[in-house]
């Protein structure tokens, strides 16, 4: 068995063997790093949505519907033009991604929406001077209802509730993932530094690990990028194509920045390898 | 030195080697152990990818070129058939102000620029129903207007036709019985919110009824 250990083929390939399951663990754990700081991190979603045009865009299209409904209940485009309260919106938007986080039910309050309707719709009556008589409240009430139908139905962030599913289900098993990820790499570190003769040896095989997973997780963004699948997004709604396309493109971008510091990671590896080596002869 | 270049060159080939087998290994592991899932996903991605990228401008494309053609028929052949959300024509009633564009599709961007024949029926010229919407409080607020002999004319690129109306009704938007889509006669249905000239909203429905007097009819739609 000594024998057999000693042998210098068996002894290359249990360390090829290693590697690979090494270069699997970094690749593996950077990935769910990465998924556990962005799209599992409330602030990473919360930042998209500031730093990309969601909010004038959500904006404009509510507006856009909204003149749609007063075309077809009495009410002029102006009133509708400057009525969405861009403030309101985002505190809205933000409550429904606290919601998201937090496992709660996906539900919008339309409270601020209805209460400023109902005052701007008092105001406009007053100003085109109608009485009772002139308007029925039930069909300004049906109206109401339906204009707040609208406004819930854009604030609200489609796939989200089947998205917040999934992560329900898996954002555990993420973080076990991450920690046996990390264990695994450490050990395996331990044994290619502590079971060789040659440190520069130990350090060659950990830098073949990080420069295949460098190399592998740099392929996922370039393979996206190259096929155009991020031009391809198409939703119905310019305002939740702009987010996901803005959230697809941060979370390639954060994948392409670890595997640069993989990169960065496996030059120095072999620096230090050379250095050793030249030492040790 | 000779000896120190060479080793140098293989410290680089082990170095740019080894990493790229290792991913290539890591790579086709990773897809052996994920491939019962990636059809899913692809079936599941390919619900929101599209080759023709959105548009979401609210412009829109107008097809309509006025004719004087006089015609009884025109060849299917002739007629450029609108794509959903186009501009094709225009609608008048007499006796009303009811004056606009007319496009196929009633969405949002035909609703705002003028009214919008129902994709689910027909152009004119098809022999069948053509069930046109608009909104009450801009371009079909003239058919509060409207009384029976109204004449509706529509011009197209293919040309001109027009409709008598022969009736109105008041009903809610869950009256199917107000539009027959599988009529073989040619007629006219326009629809608006009501009531007009009121705020607020309700589930009722003004149509209006015409029946084609003249125009041409395509044919060889069939063939």
């Amino acid at each position: 068995m000594k024998k057999f250990l000693s042998n210098e083929k068996v002894k290359k390939i249990l360390y090829g063997i290693l590697a690979f399951v090494l270069g699997l663990c970094i690749t593996l754990g950077s990935i769910c790093a990465i998924l556990r700081f962005t799209v599992l991190n409330k602030g990473f979603l919360s930042d998209t949505l500031n730093n990309s045009n969601y909010y004038t865009d959500l904006c404009d299209e509510i507006t856009d519907d909204l003149i749609n409904l007063g075309d077809a209940s009495g009410l002029d485009k102006s009133f509708f033009e400057g009525f969405i309260d861009e403030v309101f919106v985002r505190e809205d938007v933000q409550d429904y991604i606290n919601k998201f986080y937090s496992g709660e039910k996906l539900k919008v309050n339309p409270r601020h929406f209805n209460e400023s309707l109902r005052a701007a719709l008092d105001t406009y009556i007053q100003s085109k001077h109608m009485s009772s008589k002139d308007y029925s409240q039930s069909n300004v009430n049906y109206f109401i209802n339906e204009a707040t139908k609208i406004y819930t139905k854009n604030i609200e962030l489609k796939y989200f509730d089947a998205i917040q599913n999934i992560i329900a289900k898996y954002s555990l098993r993420l973080t076990v993932a991450l920690v046996v990820c990390c264990i695994i790499a450490v050990a395996a570190c331990l044994v290619f530094i502590f079971t060789n003769q040659w440190k520069h040896k130990s350090i060659r095989y950990i830098a073949y690990s990080v420069g295949a997973s460098a190399l592998l997780t740099l392929i996922i963004p370039l393979s996206v990028y190259i096929s155009g699948a991020l031009n391809k997004l198409t939703i119905i709604s310019r305002s939740l194509n702009d987010m996901y396309t803005t959230c697809l493109n941060s979370l390639l971008v954060d994948v392409m920045i670890v595997s640069g510091v993989l990169f960065i990671f496996y030059a120095a590896l072999i620096i230090l390898h050379n250095k050793i080596r030249t030492k040790a002869t | 030195m000779k000896k120190l270049k060479s080793k140098s060159l293989k410290t680089i080939k082990k170095f740019t080697l080894y990493p790229l087998l290792l991913c290539v290994l890591m790579l086709l592991s990773l897809l052996a152990v994920s491939a019962p899932f990636i059809g899913n996903a692809v079936s599941v991605a390919g619900m929101f990818m599209s080759d023709k990228q959105v548009d979401y401008s609210k412009a829109y494309d107008n097809i309509f070129v006025p004719t004087d053609k006089d015609s009884e028929t025109v060849s299917a052949e002739d007629v450029e058939f609108p794509g959903i959300g186009k501009q094709f024509g225009e609608l008048s009633v007499s006796g009303t102000n009811v004056d606009a564009k007319l496009f196929f599709g009633d969405g949002k961007v035909p609703l705002r620029n003028g009214v919008g024949i129902y994709a689910g029926s027909f152009i004119p010229g098809y022999g069948r129903t053509i069930l046109v919407a608009g909104h009450n409080n801009t371009f079909f607020n003239g058919l509060k207007n409207v009384s029976k002999g109204d004449v509706v004319k529509i011009s197209t690129s293919y040309g001109n036709y027009k409709y008598t109306v022969t009736g109105t009704k008041l009903t809610t938007d869950e009256d199917k019985s107000a539009y027959d889509l599988n009529s073989k006669k040619e007629n006219l249905i326009l629809y608006t919110c009501y009531p007009f000239d009121s705020i607020g909203l309700t589930n009722k429905r003004f149509f209006v009824y015409a029946e084609k007097t003249s125009g041409p009819t395509i044919t060889g739609l069939y063939e």
